[in-house]
């Protein structure tokens, strides 16, 4: 008998509160392992805190995260060696010089010194570090931290990696090249980021979810979006999903 | 043995500034109260008691300057978010700051390197009591190091951790606790007096004498402390 393929990632009835604010109201959704999930959302729509709650930084008020097979909260180690994660204003020790930060890291994930050597040459080579590896973090451009920050998520090349938008802070040049890695990435992990910039999604995603208002209100592709979209505008079909007009677009 | 967050914090500690104004504050502390408040010089100072009448309220002072940034700081800039999603269990977590916390203070009493040798040479050192006051001293470093760090878990802002660890701190080292707990509990045991002063329990590493009491005291103490401080990680965690 065929063995059913267990999902990468899945978010059953997910809420997370705020004192009175609704900050996630009953997300549900699986994903598979080589899927680029794009979470698209206005600022505050709750993008980041889904992304807290799968990564357990916190703990929703109802509803599960399971990776790969494991509930996060009981597992909670184990989950967390799979997982990646780079959250929103990449935070960094600022004393700490790159290629320590890089070392610390690979220290966390107990790495040997020849899979540390090896996952350090694939970091700094596609995410061209080298010219600020003896610098230290607090003198870096907003752009090499964000590069930093994603090097140190995916040093220990995690089957699920979450970042909370990479490319904020980015040059043009830099975020072609970190959409190349991220599809490179993909093809062996689920990797999930947050954005508000509609293009990021139609660069990346194989599949998007847009979140308002707590809610997930779409599980779609870029494709489908397009075609819903009036005369081919993506941002006006956003602009008229996020703002309660979704009724006008179906 | 020494795991990242251990080193790293070390590390931090001894790339900061805020290090060397440590030091200098300790040095200054001890000189002036060694031999000011003290008078080391006049007074028979075999087993050193000019230097470790004082050290412990002296550390009150230090302490907190080392740990109010241990969790403070991670979660005023963020990196608790980090910290907190790396696969690290939350006791072993907690042990590493305490760790680092721990030696960076310890570190301070080679400054007292120079008055031992002093000792040494002109005076026929007592190094009974010299060796039990080290230890009682390194008992208090240990107890105030662990308060500094729940109380960093608690606040986010680093001067608020400072400032709460020293009154904590402060108060513990003060404070008649035997005295109260007799006023305020009926029937309470007469020993109480002399098991719950810190600075009974002092003065008996000062006497150059170890006991289980004293031993009981600092590691339950301790224990306490930590835990409470695994218990605050643990429950943002969970």
């Amino acid at each position: 008998m065929a063995q059913r393929a267990v999902n990468m990632l899945e978010v059953q009835n997910l809420s997370k509160k705020f004192d009175s604010f609704m900050a996630l109201d009953d997300i549900n959704f699986q994903a598979q392992k080589g899927e680029i999930i794009t979470l698209l959302g206005p600022n505050g729509a709750g993008k980041s805190t889904l992304m807290r709650c799968i990564c357990g930084y916190l703990h929703s008020n109802c509803g599960k995260v399971i990776v790969d097979g494991d509930e996060l909260h009981d597992n909670l180690i184990p989950v967390l060696q799979k997982l990646g994660y780079m959250p929103e204003n990449t935070p960094l020790y600022p004393e700490m010089k790159v290629l320590e930060y890089m070392q610390f890291i690979a220290g966390i994930y107990k790495m040997s010194s020849s899979e540390q050597n090896r996952q350090f040459e694939i970091a700094i080579s596609k995410l061209n570090l080298q010219p600020v590896l003896t610098q230290k973090i607090g003198t870096l451009s907003k752009g090499y931290r964000r590069r930093v920050g994603i090097a140190s998520a995916i040093l220990h090349q995690p089957q699920l990696l979450v970042l909370d938008e990479p490319t904020e802070g980015l040059d043009p040049n830099q975020k072609i090249a970190l959409r190349q890695f991220l599809k490179e990435y993909a093809q062996n992990a689920l990797v999930i980021i947050s954005t508000h910039l509609l293009e990021e999604a139609e660069a990346l995603a194989t599949r998007v979810l847009i979140i308002n208002k707590g809610k997930l209100i779409r599980d779609t592709t870029v494709k489908e979006l397009k075609q819903h979209a009036p005369k081919g505008d993506l941002a006006q079909l956003f602009f008229d999903l996020t703002n309660g007009a979704a009724k006008n677009v179906e | 043995m020494w795991n990242s967050i251990f080193k790293r914090d070390l590390y931090s500690f001894f790339c900061s500034n805020s290090i060397y104004f440590v030091m200098i504050a300790y040095i200054l502390l001890s000189m002036i109260v060694t031999f000011l408040g003290g008078l080391y010089i006049i007074t028979p100072n075999q087993n050193m008691i000019s230097f470790f009448a004082f050290q412990p309220q002296i550390f009150a002072i230090i302490i907190p300057a080392i740990t109010m940034r241990s969790w403070a700081e991670e979660q005023r800039s963020g990196t608790i978010e980090n910290l907190l999603t790396f696969p690290i269990a939350t006791l072993n977590m907690t042990l590493s700051k305490f760790g680092a916390a721990f030696i960076a203070g310890s570190l301070l009493l080679v400054f007292s390197l120079p008055l031992l040798v002093t000792t040494t040479i002109y005076l026929q050192p007592d190094w009974g009591s010299i060796i039990c006051s080290y230890l009682g001293l390194l008992g208090t470093i240990s107890i105030l190091t662990a308060a500094g760090c729940l109380v960093s878990s608690i606040f986010s802002t680093p001067a608020i951790a400072y400032l709460l660890g020293f009154l904590s701190g402060t108060l513990w080292i003060n404070f008649n606790w035997g005295s109260f707990f007799i006023a305020k509990l009926n029937n309470a045991p007469f020993y109480f007096e002399r098991i719950l002063n810190f600075s009974d329990i002092y003065q008996i590493f000062l006497n150059g004498q170890i006991n289980i009491s004293a031993i009981f005291y600092f590691l339950s103490l301790l224990l306490l402390l930590l835990f409470a401080n695994w218990l605050i990680i643990d429950y943002r965690r969970k």
